[in-house]
């Protein structure tokens, strides 16, 4: 009876999955897409809990719906204020059709015809057609699994993906932690940080409210990094629930944003390549090979960069908010 | 030392992927050094590049077993990432370490101020780490982790001066870089499902032909196709490349596109070796033939200095396109594209540097009005000079020798059977006058009667790198012998 259950329920989430998807895509009003999106986002995590991948589905949760959900609004934020400031400019001038009026536009009015329809559903059915194909002749493979469990006992953690993660593939992280990295850098090459005008001062209901939910944020994001050594969860979910309780905290003053100075606040960004990259050389001259660990220490060494890690991560989520560099690095 | 060069090799290679990340990592930290820390970094990477490729050709293992290959933190594969060095890749890490530090020392001049100055280096550096590890990497997924650590730091540098023109450029080149790597790691993805390891060796000892390769081979190579802006995917290139910083040109013209080249071929040389037919090679050739005669004709047509420059470098890669068929019949002339690619990289970031000085000098780039500036400044005129006589193929020059050797390829096509080889030919001899037609468009003004005018005033560096850079590229036919040689130290070649 349960297993009935179940597979009506899969059924259900299949069907949520893609009308949600064509909805988001086919919406005209960009603000509907975004929630969409996160809708979306909600109902992908759902389906990696269904998949027994539950690591992936904190992240998605945390990162996919959450913490892109939460630039793409802000996004829009920014987008209506250029726009109303530039209608305010000039009011009699017609509309630049390339400019920041004719997103506005693009908010609300329904776009131009369709005339990609076609070519892109026939592309698309192609494509899935060939995907379908492949994949309906792929072995059930047992991938790396066995080989994974053979050498967890040298791992230093109890928890299979974060042994992958942090011992067995630790470049890979390395180079995602580096990328999120190079994502703010890239932000912050296009402008200096400037005030949203258009944002009212928060009621008492919003500062309140924060003051019950940030420390149950930190608590759990703490939680998390922790749990990562034996259960699901680890430094890129732990550092994105650090990462909203902040964006919660930037939400609620946007009037007097504390902006740390230059240097300290690099070394945070910095701090998980940073620290990952130096255990990294020590472990190739005194451990194993570049990136590797002596057996007996990879325990702490793994918690030790974990913990940079996500300090890291939230912070630069954080930065990726507020967006544009804060005004003291420029001094 | 009592140690031999092959086992000082690992710790060498480790040590310059260690090397460049922390560069990049320094860079990032202290943003109002990093300036400091790219220009003698730079300098640094170059001597470690050195090294490792005197390392390499000092421990001259036999050609079977090549490949060295490092265990990071000591995990072999299947279980962990290995990096990966034979002849290919020691070949485009010292093109690399050259591009990137006469890059470097241009950068000096030419990102003077001090807050745009914080924002290029660090940014630079990483897109140089990612060069280095892309170029060094042997496992699937960290490849397309490699590309992506690239084309990131590519997009943001293109933007990074933040004028309509360069945001736009860069927010196109963003979404195809997207694409591509969506496809890449779709194409991954599939062959994980299918063999259960990501090592590029394993895989290619487990290929067989089946569905899934055949849809991973189309997947990956279409993605990087994008990435590399090979006909018929290249229309993103154009407004990417005339758009960035001239420096950001050299690097993404010279460097980036070769990259995911490099890739196309390691991966066509390896697990997808076995689909290779020579249908699908005459329908690359004949991709190739269009790349060429395209390219040129927007080049022909183009007002402007940098735009000329960008296409051109979409008819050079039509070069490579048109090598994959004489790849299929002789089995030598892999080793004719790299060297090829080799030289067109150098000619061309040197043409892109020099083009950003006259540019600099001029405030524009339109081609008719800069007349004034071309009878001033020759030095500049001769190094754009220097390194379009190596894109037309000229006696002597880097190009010559790689135009030659891919003739030759051709002829031999052609007494091995097959009539197409004909049409191959007649497109490589051709495509030199091509070039030869753009390149004097661009110089051919510093020739008219008219006034000088110096326009402003540039640093050393910008007048001469781009010098030195020229003459690295026609004298690159001298190192011919040694660059095929150290090809052929490739696992797998003939």
């Amino acid at each position: 009876m349960s297993d009935l259950l179940l597979v009506v329920f899969d059924l259900v989430l299949l069907v949520g999955l893609l009308g949600v998807a064509w909805r988001c895509l086919a919406s005209t009003d960009l603000f509907r897409a975004v929630v969409l999106f996160i809708t979306f986002g909600l109902l992908l995590a759902l389906a990696w809990v269904r998949l027994e991948a539950p690591d992936i589905a904190l992240a998605e949760a945390a990162i996919g719906a959450g913490i892109t959900g939460a630039l793409l609004l802000v996004t829009l934020e920014r987008l209506r204020s250029i726009a109303v400031e530039r209608r305010r400019g000039r009011p009699d001038e017609p509309p630049d059709p390339a400019g920041a009026d004719a997103l506005l536009h693009a908010l609300h009015d329904p776009p131009p015809p369709r005339r990609t329809f076609v070519p892109a559903l026939t592309f698309a059915l192609v494509v899935g057609g060939l995907m379908v194909t492949a994949l309906w002749h792929q072995p059930d493979a047992v991938g790396l699994e066995p080989v994974v469990d053979e050498h967890m006992g040298v791992s230093g953690v109890d928890h299979p993906i974060t042994a992958v993660l942090l011992n067995f593939r630790a470049y890979d992280t390395f180079l995602e932690l580096a990328i999120v990295l190079i994502a703010l850098l890239g932000a912050w090459s296009l402008g200096r940080y400037d005030r949203l005008p258009a944002r009212p001062a928060p009621g008492p209901i919003l500062p309140g409210t924060l003051r019950l939910l940030v420390p149950v944020a930190i608590v759990t994001g703490v939680y998390i990094l922790w749990a990562g050594s034996h259960a699901p969860g680890g430094a890129f979910q732990a550092g994105a629930i650090l990462g909203a309780a902040g964006i919660l905290l930037v939400l609620a003053r946007p009037r007097d944003l504390p902006m740390a100075p230059s240097t300290p606040l690099r070394l945070g960004l910095a701090a998980g390549v940073g620290l990952f990259l130096a255990i990294g050389i020590i472990g190739l001259f005194i451990g194993p090979g570049l990136l590797g660990y002596p057996p007996e220490w990879a325990y702490p060494l793994i918690i030790v960069i974990e913990v940079a890690a996500t300090l890291s991560i939230a912070l630069t989520l954080v930065a990726l908010f507020i967006a544009g560099r804060p005004a003291g690095d420029d001094h | 030392m009592s140690e031999t060069p092959a086992a000082m090799l690992p710790l060498a290679i480790s040590g310059l992927v260690a090397l460049s990340l922390a560069l990049a990592i320094l860079a990032t930290i202290w943003p109002r050094q990093a300036h400091r820390i790219g220009g003698y970094g730079a300098v640094l990477m170059a001597a470690a590049v050195v090294a490792l490729s005197a390392l390499f050709l000092a421990a001259g293992p036999e050609p079977e077993n090549a490949a060295t290959r490092v265990a990071l933190g000591g995990w072999e594969a299947p279980l962990g990432v290995m990096l990966h060095l034979d002849g290919l890749s020691m070949t485009l890490l010292v093109l690399t370490s050259v591009v990137g530090m006469a890059t470097s020392l241009y950068s000096l001049g030419y990102v003077h101020d001090p807050i745009e100055r914080r924002q290029f280096w660090p940014l630079w550096l990483w897109l140089w780490a990612g060069l280095n590890m892309l170029l060094l990497s042997g496992d699937a997924f960290n490849l397309y982790i490699s590309l992506e650590v690239v084309s990131l730091s590519a997009v943001a540098l293109v933007a990074f001066t933040g004028t309509a023109a360069a945001v736009s450029g860069a927010m196109r080149y963003l979404l195809i870089n997207i694409l591509g790597s969506l496809s890449f790691l779709m194409g991954v993805v599939l062959l994980f499902g299918e063999h259960g390891v990501l090592d590029l060796v394993l895989l290619e000892a487990r290929t067989e032909i089946g569905p899934t390769e055949r849809m991973a081979a189309v997947l990956m190579t279409a993605g990087l196709m994008l990435k590399a802006a090979l006909f018929p995917l290249h229309v993103w290139l154009a407004p990417a490349h005339g758009s960035a910083p001239a420096p950001v040109s050299a690097v993404l013209s010279g460097l980036v596109v070769t990259g995911s080249f490099y890739l196309i071929l390691r991966l066509w040389m390896g697990p997808f070796a076995p689909l290779a037919t020579p249908a699908f090679g005459i329908l690359v050739g004949l991709l190739g033939v269009a790349a060429l005669i395209w390219g040129s004709a927007q080049a022909l047509r183009s007002g402007r200095l940098k735009s000329i420059v960008a296409y051109s470098t979409v008819a050079q890669f039509g070069y490579l396109l048109i090598a994959f068929p004489l790849m299929l019949v002789d089995s030598e002339a892999w080793k004719v594209v790299v060297f090829f690619a080799v030289v067109h990289a150098l000619a061309k970031a040197s043409v892109f540097l020099a083009a950003g000085t006259l540019q600099h000098a001029a405030g524009h780039d339109r081609i008719a009005e800069m007349g004034g500036i071309l009878r001033a400044r020759g030095r500049t005129v001769f190094a754009l000079g220097l390194a379009g006589v190596s894109l037309m193929g000229l006696p002597f020059t880097g190009g010559f020798i790689a135009k030659y050797l891919l003739l030759e390829a051709g002829l031999a096509t052609i007494l091995a059977g097959s009539l197409i080889g004909v049409l191959w030919v007649i497109a490589i001899a051709g495509g030199g006058l091509l070039a030869a037609g753009y390149v004097l468009r661009m110089v051919a003004p510093a020739f008219h009667r008219g006034p000088r005018d110096a326009g402003e005033a540039v640093s050393p560096w910008m007048d001469w790198v781009p010098l030195g850079l020229a003459v690295v590229a026609a004298a690159a036919g001298f190192a011919g012998t040694l660059t095929l040689h150290t090809l052929t130290l490739t696992p797998g070649a003939p």
